[in-house]
């Protein structure tokens, strides 16, 4: 089986490689990625797994590149996209040429060179936008930021190839544990880092704002699950818990009892958003093992001191 | 009969379509015809399907339609059995940025038309002797210009047997036929074209404002560079 992530080199992009370099089912991964964010953990140690790993310096709107790298695919992982926490509306452009229109460019090149490849792309669960009540799939997206909408435009692209094959559209919330590639400007993350190396978080509007999240063993067990089993094709949430600032700041102080936090415009009322476990991924999204200060104190063993 | 049916009149354009497409053919010429999937557009395939639907229909997949369009373009295929052959941009977008890493068409919209729809057609025209082009003279002063037949350059000639429609028969001829709409049509789009230069209408703006809402431009260039110079004059 070969199989191409793009966006390889990113956050998850990177577990999954090494993941799945441990499936000798697998012939060939290709991980396709423009290393724009400057991402290069993918390339350090620990050693992966045996299968061969193939590195493809590539912009996703680079449709010739794209189709050659594509051709022959029997899975394909879309990861590959413009992500900047929290300005989720700083660049409108840039979020429609990536995320929007990179990924019609994706589905043009799937459709031509690799027809039976069966496709996965994360979306995100910024397309609801906010609101009090509880969103999930079956609910029409209302996003209320460019990098919301564009990722939901995207969705609408990949739609298309649901007529003739499995095609998993999986809105995650905010990703957050270790990583070869870790993002610390997502928020568990970054408050994390702050916590531990500077004994102050600073939270943005009255901290009472929730968000979906999900940890990333959690995002590379689902991923891996799709690998070989039945097809799925549809559109799903991925996302294990919602937390509001303040309560993710109370697991923190479990870890750091001196913890300061410091309010840099709390009159603000940031938006919320609520979305639940999608019980249709029973059995593919793995049970979460652990609560949040213990994955908290996980990530915390990672840090260099 | 309904007052609006009065100025329907689809036969003698099916039938005088019918027998240019036969003359042509009876003469040896190549034929291929050419559609944006927009409404306005589906009276002229839904003929073509009746008089050959072996003719090929090339749309330009500009990298930039929406999604919606090309569902559209399987629901007709599906329906008229015609052969859609998409043409693509040889330049890929990751070379049709500036300086800033922006798209063409924030800062150059002429030029994005001219390598993503005008480029991809001029290869085919090349290649056949005859262009069936569903342009209707009511859609913009250019075409208000075009004579049912005119050079489109590259030894092609075009041919436009709905020059002389309107926006009524192509309703009443889609009713007639039960012939689907576009599915944006129903979101309030009027012209329908690549996604960043086509905007819903608007209360109290013309259809114009559907596409380059702005700016002079009014055309992709199809059908102003893909026709012979000194063949017809566009009052812009």
């Amino acid at each position: 089986m070969k199989i191409a992530i793009t966006g390889g080199a990113g956050y998850i992009g990177a577990e999954l490689v090494a993941a799945l370099s441990t499936d000798e089912r697998i012939t060939e991964l290709v991980v396709y990625d423009d290393l724009s964010r400057g991402h290069h953990g993918l390339f350090m140690g620990p050693r992966m797994g045996r299968v061969p790993v193939r590195f493809v310096q590539g912009d996703i709107l680079d449709s010739r590149k794209l189709r050659k790298e594509l051709a022959g695919m029997d899975r394909v992982f879309h990861l590959a996209a413009k992500v900047t926490t929290p300005f989720a509306d700083a660049g409108h452009h840039h979020f429609e040429q990536v995320n929007h229109w990179g990924t019609a460019e994706m589905v043009y090149a799937i459709e031509d060179v690799a027809p039976d490849a069966c496709v996965v792309y994360l979306s995100s669960t910024a397309v609801y936008g906010s609101g009090e009540a509880a969103a999930n799939s079956g609910v029409r997206p209302a996003p209320r930021s460019a990098y919301g909408h564009s990722k939901w435009r995207g969705e609408t692209h990949m739609e298309r190839l649901m007529d003739d094959r499995s095609v998993t559209i999986l809105r995650l919330g905010n990703v957050y544990g270790a990583g070869r590639s870790v993002r610390f400007d997502a928020v568990i993350n970054r408050f994390l880092f702050e916590a531990h190396h500077k004994g102050r978080i600073s939270i943005s509007g009255s901290g009472l704002q929730q968000r979906p999240f999900i940890h990333i063993d959690g995002v590379i067990g689902t991923l891996g699950a799709l690998v070989h089993g039945t097809p799925l094709s549809g559109i799903f949430d991925l996302v294990d818990h919602d937390l509001s600032v303040l309560d993710l700041v109370e697991a923190l102080r479990t870890l750091y009892p001196k913890l300061e936090f410091l309010f840099v415009d709390q009159h603000l009322e940031l938006l919320s958003l609520k979305v639940p476990r999608d019980a249709r991924l029973q059995g593919i999204q793995p049970e979460r093992k652990a609560d949040l200060v213990q994955e908290l104190e996980a990530m915390q063993g990672r840090f260099a001191w | 009969m309904p007052r609006a049916l009065a100025t329907f009149a689809p036969m003698p354009t099916f039938d005088a379509f019918r027998d240019r497409v036969q003359a042509f053919q009876a003469e040896g010429k190549t034929l291929f015809a050419s559609t944006s999937f927009q409404g306005h557009s589906v009276p002229m395939l839904h003929m073509l399907s009746r008089i050959d639907a072996h003719i090929p229909v090339y749309y330009v997949d500009t990298g930039y339609l929406f999604p919606e369009t090309l569902r559209f373009r399987d629901v007709l295929k599906e329906r008229l059995g015609l052969r859609f052959i998409g043409l693509r941009p040889a330049v890929p977008k990751s070379q049709q940025r500036d300086a800033s890493g922006a798209l063409m068409y924030t800062w150059d919209p002429d030029r994005c038309c001219h390598l993503n729809k005008v480029q991809p057609l001029e290869r085919v025209l090349a290649e056949y002797d005859v262009w069936i082009n569903g342009v209707r003279a009511d859609q913009s002063a250019a075409r208000r210009a075009m004579q049912v037949e005119q050079p489109a350059g590259f030894g092609c000639l075009r041919y436009h047997p709905m020059l002389d429609w309107n926006a009524r028969m192509v309703f009443e001829y889609r009713k007639a036929h039960d012939l689907p709409e576009h599915p944006l049509e129903a979101e309030g789009y009027g012209s329908i074209g690549c996604e960043p230069c086509t905007r819903k209408l608007m209360d109290g703006y013309d259809e114009r404002t559907s596409r380059w809402f702005g700016l002079n431009k009014t055309e992709c260039g199809l059908n102003t560079e893909l026709v012979k110079e000194g063949t017809t004059q566009v009052d812009q």
